[in-house]
């Protein structure tokens, strides 16, 4: 049965049919096999209420909060201010991609946006300064996949959703493994710099003069990610407060540069409302489809089953970790989440694992799959930014000592436990 | 004929999607005064956070026809990128008919849950005592839209593929090249890329 079922799914997954179509099919079939279709009448009163639920409202409004942002025309000045701090590392403007991007992630929950935008900033550098193609475009796509481990990210707010688990504890625990996977990402271009002097490009001058006056430039960033972290962190609003008092922020903000105007604000709420309309169709089927399997007893037939293998806790957990690099290559990464988490969570917790900590650990795969071929988003996108052309392969090629840094975090992770959950400890437990 | 009629679920869609995202923004700074006046008024204003759900479910609804026009729905394109056009057109078609099938039953059962409440005059359990009929018929009738949306893209790509049209069907229910994909996330922003000039 769970295997004539599987395939099914699997059929419809590789015919490219809509993920929510196939959960909310999914979970209707199987309602219908084991309970003769009695679950499936609740659907209504079901999305019903969690459509509704006030945690929710922080994914729409991070979104807005965004898409604001992204027109509030800041990109350009901040990349210029991060510029003047980092370049003095081998590698130069190469860091100021990562910078970038870490610090757009912060107002930013979309990592194609961050890619695409700091990406189309970066990209005339190349040519100009003779940087080596393949790592400049790896470290942009490596960059943009920051955004949905820095907080404000909406990726964690779904997992906290689907796992029960604190969205502001969630937060607090991507900070510190975030700063650490942006450093990784810098030693990485140091290491390839430092091995092919030629790869980093011409050196480019600057002084504490210019440092100090391009500063301002990364207030606005900077002061939004105060606002919203902050704030949570502070105890003075939920997530979803946070995020309104962020919208209004940012509002402030591009009325400041000049930006805001009727026809910024139509196309801001026109991306808004698509990508949450793309995000809800699927998270409300995938909790409809959590909901079905719980009546059926899935989770303990999988709790049982990994029973019997007798894993020791890091040898599943390092088998988690392979699955989801192989699953990575070839599935989008939000519905790759929403469709393994309800399943393997439980699993997860049953081994003795924190599940904030397994939060920030899915996260870090998820960023691998963003930058790992034949399907990455970040890949596709940042090939995409090339004005002058090139192979598809340059970005992937690119990208790999990027995923090399990932790994090295997932290692991390496992090892020091703290790494992600120093910050939630010290502030809620 | 066909095509006025696409086009005017388009302009309709968007302009959904203008008033979603207007009443989410105006969600947004109510919450946000809600938060100010409890800090620094130590006034707290009750059903800020109540309204704004309601304001999310319904603008949420009404905004599925817009990601439908647009193709952004999410789909697993590994295996599709390698397809010939034909069998691309024949599951894009096989895709919305079972996103028809899926919301179908969706929205039929969220009717019921909108009548239900507008028969039994059910109210919130908060202070605003919202009458559930309210929220319920905005959010209700956005899956209802959705589901008259589906079922004529549907029927447009089905009449694509047996006239051999395979543009049409790409056109109205494919999945978006790489291209069109930035151009979404990025719009309004005049980014130059190559992938616009190519």
């Amino acid at each position: 049965m769970v295997v004539g079922i599987l395939v099914v799914l699997m059929l419809m997954v590789v015919a490219a049919i809509p993920v929510a179509a196939i959960l909310g099919i999914l979970s209707f079939g199987l309602d219908s096999v084991y309970f003769g279709g009695r679950l499936t009448p609740a659907i209504g009163e079901f999305v019903w209420d969690k459509s509704k639920e006030f945690i929710l409202v922080a994914v729409p409004m991070f979104i807005l909060l965004g898409e604001i942002m992204l027109r509030a025309g800041i990109a350009q000045r901040m990349y210029n201010a991060v510029a003047q701090w980092l370049v003095w590392l081998p590698g130069g403007l190469m860091h100021a991609n990562i910078g970038s991007c870490a610090i757009f992630a912060a107002s930013s929950g979309s990592s194609v946006a961050t890619a695409a935008t700091v990406g189309t900033v970066a990209y005339p550098q190349i040519e100009r300064r003779a940087y080596n193609e393949r790592l400049f475009l790896g470290s942009l796509a490596a960059g943009g996949t920051l955004g949905i481990l820095i907080p404000p990210s909406i990726n964690l707010i779904l997992y906290g959703l689907l796992t029960d688990s604190s969205v502001p504890e969630l937060y607090l625990a991507g900070i510190i493994p975030g700063a650490i996977l942006s450093a990784l990402f810098m030693a990485a271009i140091v290491a390839a710099c430092l091995w092919r002097r030629e790869w980093g490009g011409a050196r480019i001058e600057t002084n504490w003069r210019d440092r100090i006056r391009t500063l301002p430039d990364l207030v606005p960033p900077i002061l939004l990610f105060v606002v919203v972290v902050g704030s949570i962190y502070a105890g003075l609003a939920t997530p979803t407060e946070a995020a309104s008092v962020g919208v209004c922020f940012a509002l402030l903000l591009s009325a400041w540069t000049g930006t805001l105007k009727l026809s910024m604000l139509r196309e801001a709420f026109e991306g808004t409302m698509r990508t949450t309309a793309m995000i809800m169709l699927i998270i409300l089927a995938a909790v409809f489809l959590n909901f079905v399997l719980g009546f059926i007893g899935v989770t303990q037939a999988m709790i049982n089953f990994m029973a019997e293998l007798g894993l020791t806790p890091l040898e599943f957990m390092i088998l988690l970790v392979v699955f989801y690099l192989i699953l990575g290559m070839f599935m989008e990464t939000l519905s790759m989440m929403l469709t393994t988490v309800p399943v393997i969570f439980p699993i997860v917790v049953q081994m003795g694992f924190d599940p904030v900590w397994f939060g920030v650990m899915i996260t870090v795969l998820m960023e691998t799959a963003l930058i790992t071929p034949p399907i990455g988003v970040n890949l596709y996108v940042v090939h995409g930014i090339r004005a002058r052309g090139g192979k598809f392969n340059d970005v992937a090629y690119g990208s790999l000592p990027f995923v090399v840094s990932m790994l090295v975090m997932v290692a991390l992770l496992i090892a020091y436990e703290d790494l992600a959950l120093y910050l939630p400890t010290l502030v809620y437990r | 004929m066909l095509e006025g009629i696409y086009r005017a679920f388009g302009w309709i869609s968007r302009r959904a999607v203008w008033v979603g995202g207007a009443a989410l923004l105006a969600a947004a700074i109510m919450v946000t005064l809600d938060v100010l006046s409890r800090k620094f008024l130590n006034v707290t204003m009750s059903g800020a956070d109540e309204v704004s759900g309601y304001v999310f479910a319904a603008s949420t609804t009404w905004a599925y026809s817009y990601c439908l026009l647009n193709r952004a729905n999410i789909r697993i394109d590994a295996l599709y990128n390698f397809l010939p056009r034909w069998a691309c057109a024949v599951l894009d078609t096989v895709a919305v008919s079972l996103l028809l099938l899926y919301n179908g039953v969706l929205a039929y059962r969220a009717w019921g849950a909108f009548s239900e409440s507008w028969d039994r005059d059910s109210v919130s359990i908060t202070t605003l005592a919202t009458p559930q009929w309210i929220p319920q018929l905005a959010w209700a009738s956005g899956l209802i839209f959705f589901e008259v949306v589906l079922l004529f893209v549907f029927l447009y790509s089905m009449i694509g593929l047996l006239r051999g049209d395979l543009d049409l069907v790409r056109r109205v229910a494919g999945v978006p090249s790489v291209a069109e994909e930035i151009e979404a996330e990025t719009h309004g922003m005049n980014l130059q890329t190559g992938a616009r000039e190519g």
